[in-house]
């Protein structure tokens, strides 16, 4: 369990990136941060793994301050997806899977099995496995990317954006692709994303962060059925009234 | 221009051209090695600190600004040495400003989101680095490598000014003795050199780019860089055993050598030679020869510390270039305190004078000194700003050289060129220039038909050459005194200007000149 306690972050000390923000993640859910560009939701996501550093409040990880964590030991137990990818481009994707078990001196077999293992749980053939990542699609790219983060079996994901660079055809397939990894393997997911389609398809719950304040939190229905602020009820409702123009036309 | 290349002139110098390359290829390669660990160390010590890095840049960017020549003989001076020591030093410096600029260019080149999963995955600072940023900035790095060495290779030439060898050997005894010949057998192979290290580094380059490992035409590339690679080594493999055995014989009788050096031009060159050969044949002793040492400074202080033994000297130069004394008109007074001077100071023994004296002098056209009935220094006072001279540097700055000759005859030239010694008869027989500095038993006055101007206000002090040796050597070999007698005041000014005519204008070997020279005269 992960407990955001009362956390806010300034870079340049006069405005606030998050503003007395707090929230709990709850084992085994997908958690969705919800919000445009500047609400705040990649510096909340990045502050799990201390990529950022709050300016006050607290954040702990299974009751214990990550203050008192060693960053790195907490990074390689943490799976990590970025936007864009952020595959080493120098590495085959055997050795980009590889990248953490090697951090953490696993044996060679182990590392192999694991990587084998993994590409089969992404759905990549195994002859991907020689390529690098410039000679394989965004998508393919992308199933790495989740690959690499899985590597180590944490029980803990942390995804900022990572769909945001696909096509939407790609997208799709991959966000169900994800959901029935999420099922086989029970991880605990912290998902960022600036989609509400994506939020909605993926969220266990959904967190809607507006200039650096968290508006609501809760399951889709609760949000789109009780909205607690205005902020939150524009943003339902209008995709509602988008959604069924656009059933008009067909 | 004489430059055709007989195959046996080639064949001849085969083995000291091998020996030359090899010590080239050391020179540019220990100085590439050390500089490439310097400034990738360098750089990823300082990359995160822009403060730092920018710092570090500016002075590896001054160090490249520096004139080779100056930074050799600058760090000559540092080292209290000539040889292989500075030059290397030299090299690395030079070697450092693309290997710095590449090395943080690349370091910083990695892709932000490729950095973020890098930290984001656990690395630490110095995996990040090792496992990341070097990798990548790889290709970048060893652009800069390869821009470095054959930089390297070409500044590698000047090396031989210091006597650090390499093929700058070649050129510089060409350019002193103003051979094409010898300068091309110089230039040539160390342009080649250039472009082969630049193609080796640079197939070593494109296979550190993992994607172009099955491209055909690059395997095609590998087996000749290979190829190469191997020849290269086998080559200095040989010559490096063949070295060492004379080495090995060389450790046998170490005690038996005497170095011998010049400065870097024809007449000492003649001078170190005969010396050379008449010690050869009088005495026990093997010589080992150092010639075309860059210059009066660094061969004044090989010889003070000993790593030579023996070099001639000229009056004039040791009384008012070395010891900072006024000139003084008479021979006999010059050479006198010269010699004491020199004893008491350095330890160091002049022997008893060649018998030539080779001044300064200013030379003119013959055709020209006929026409304006030039016949004494004074005689061009009057068209003194209408003329155009070409002087060594040299001359333009030593207390017996133009600035005081100025004061001493009232006039100045209309238009003063600075010319490499090499360059100045040529460029008055083109008449580039009406009058130049020259020495007087130079061969090439009577070879270009110039003629020397009397020195009628006795402005130039005497410059009598003489064998300059260490005490201590005369004390191990005493021989060498009786040996090098038959020297004194056997070479007037005509004989001396007739053995620079032979090596200068007719292209004569001086071994052989020196020889022939040796036997009419001395009967040896």
């Amino acid at each position: 369990m992960i407990v955001f306690d009362k956390i806010s972050k300034t870079y340049d000390g006069v405005s606030n990136a998050l503003n007395k923000f707090s929230l709990e993640v709850i084992e085994g859910e997908i958690l969705v941060l919800l919000g445009s560009s500047g609400s705040g939701k990649s510096t909340a996501l990045r502050m799990i793994n201390r990529l950022v550093e709050p300016t006050t409040g607290k954040i702990s990880f299974h009751g214990e301050d990550i203050k008192s964590k060693d960053p790195i030991a907490l990074r390689r137990s943490i799976g990590y997806v970025i936007q864009g990818f952020g595959l080493f481009p120098h590495m085959t994707v055997e050795e980009n899977i590889s990248i953490v078990p090697r951090l953490l001196n696993w044996p060679l077999d182990k590392t192999a099995n694991r990587c084998q293992e993994l590409l089969e749980l992404v759905r990549l053939p195994p002859n991907a496995k020689e390529k690098f990542p410039d000679q394989l699609s965004g998508g393919q790219q992308q199933r790495i990317g989740v690959a690499r983060a899985l590597a180590a079996d944490p029980s803990y994901l942390l995804m900022d954006e990572p769909f945001g660079a696909l096509d939407a055809i790609t997208r799709s397939l991959l966000q169900n692709e994800f959901l029935e990894l999420k099922r086989q393997l029970n991880k605990t997911v912290v998902f960022v994303t600036h989609d509400i389609v994506e939020a909605l398809i993926l969220g266990d719950r959904i967190a809607v962060l507006h200039n650096g304040s968290l508006e609501q939190i809760g399951t889709k229905t609760e949000l789109f059925e009780n909205p607690k602020t205005e902020f939150v009820e524009c943003l339902f409702t209008k995709t509602a009234q988008q959604l069924s123009v656009f059933r008009n036309y067909l | 221009m004489p430059a055709s290349f007989p195959i046996d002139y080639i064949l001849e110098r085969l083995p000291e051209l091998w020996q030359r390359t090899y010590e080239h290829l050391f020179l540019t390669g220990i100085s590439t090695g050390i500089a490439t660990f310097l400034g990738v160390s360098l750089g990823v010590l300082t990359f995160r600190n822009s403060k730092l890095s920018g710092l570090l840049l500016a002075i590896v960017s001054v160090l490249q600004t520096i004139p080779s020549l100056a930074i050799l003989v600058i760090l000559l001076v540092l080292f209290q040495k000539i040889g292989v020591l500075p030059a290397l030093t030299a090299l690395v410096l030079y070697a450092l400003l693309p290997i710095v600029r590449n090395t943080l260019v690349g370091l910083r080149s990695v892709p932000k989101e490729t950095l973020e999963a890098a930290i984001g995955l656990g690395m630490t600072n110095w995996q990040e680095i090792r496992i990341v940023r070097i990798p990548i900035a790889i290709p970048v790095i060893m652009a800069g490598i390869r821009t470095a060495a054959v930089v390297g290779v070409g500044i590698a030439t000047l090396s031989a000014f210091i006597g650090a060898g390499g093929l700058g050997e070649f050129i510089n005894r060409g350019l002193a003795l103003s051979n094409t010949r010898l300068i091309c057998l110089g230039a040539i192979p160390s342009a080649l050199l250039a472009l082969i290290v630049d193609f080796l580094l640079g197939t070593l380059e494109k296979s550190l780019r993992p994607k172009q490992k099955t491209n055909p035409i690059f395997k095609f590339q590998k087996v000749a860089a290979v190829l190469i690679l191997v020849l290269l080594s086998i080559g200095s493999a040989l010559n490096y055993s063949k070295n060492s055995n004379q080495n090995f014989q060389q450790q046998d009788n170490l005690d038996n050598v005497i170095k011998i050096a010049s400065k870097n031009f024809t007449e000492q060159h003649i001078l170190g030679e005969l010396m050379a050969q008449i010690i050869e044949t009088r005495t026990d002793l093997r010589v080992e020869r150092k010639f075309n040492l860059g210059g009066t400074l660094i061969c004044h202080e090989a010889l003070k510390r000993g790593e030579i033994d023996l070099y001639a000297e000229y009056t004039g130069t040791g009384l008012m270039a070395i010891l900072n004394k006024s000139a003084i008109a008479d021979a006999d007074k010059a050479y006198k305190l010269t010699a004491r001077l020199y004893r008491e100071k350095f330890n160091l023994i002049w022997l008893n004078p060649f018998g030539f004296n080779n001044t300064y002098t200013l030379t003119v056209r013959k055709e020209d000194a006929l026409k304006y009935n030039w016949k004494r220094i004074s005689d061009l006072g009057s068209s003194a700003s209408n003329l155009v001279a070409g002087f060594t540097p040299e001359f333009q700055e030593r207390p017996d050289g133009y600035r005081n000759l100025q004061k001493a005859f009232g006039f100045r030239f209309g238009n003063v060129k600075d010319l490499d010694p090499s360059l100045t008869y040529l460029a008055i027989s083109k008449k580039e220039v009406d009058i130049i500095d020259g020495f007087s038993t130079d061969g090439r006055i009577p070879a270009y038909e110039l003629i020397s101007l009397q020195d009628d206000k006795n402005f130039f002090p005497p410059y009598y050459a003489a064998p300059v040796i260490r005490r201590d050597t005369i004390k191990r070999f005493p021989e060498l005194k009786k040996a090098l007698s038959p020297l004194a005041n056997a070479i007037n000014n005509a004989a001396m200007t007739g053995l620079n005519f032979e090596v200068d204008e007719k292209k004569r070997d001086v071994k052989e000149v020196v020889a022939e020279y040796l036997k009419s005269k001395i009967g040896d």
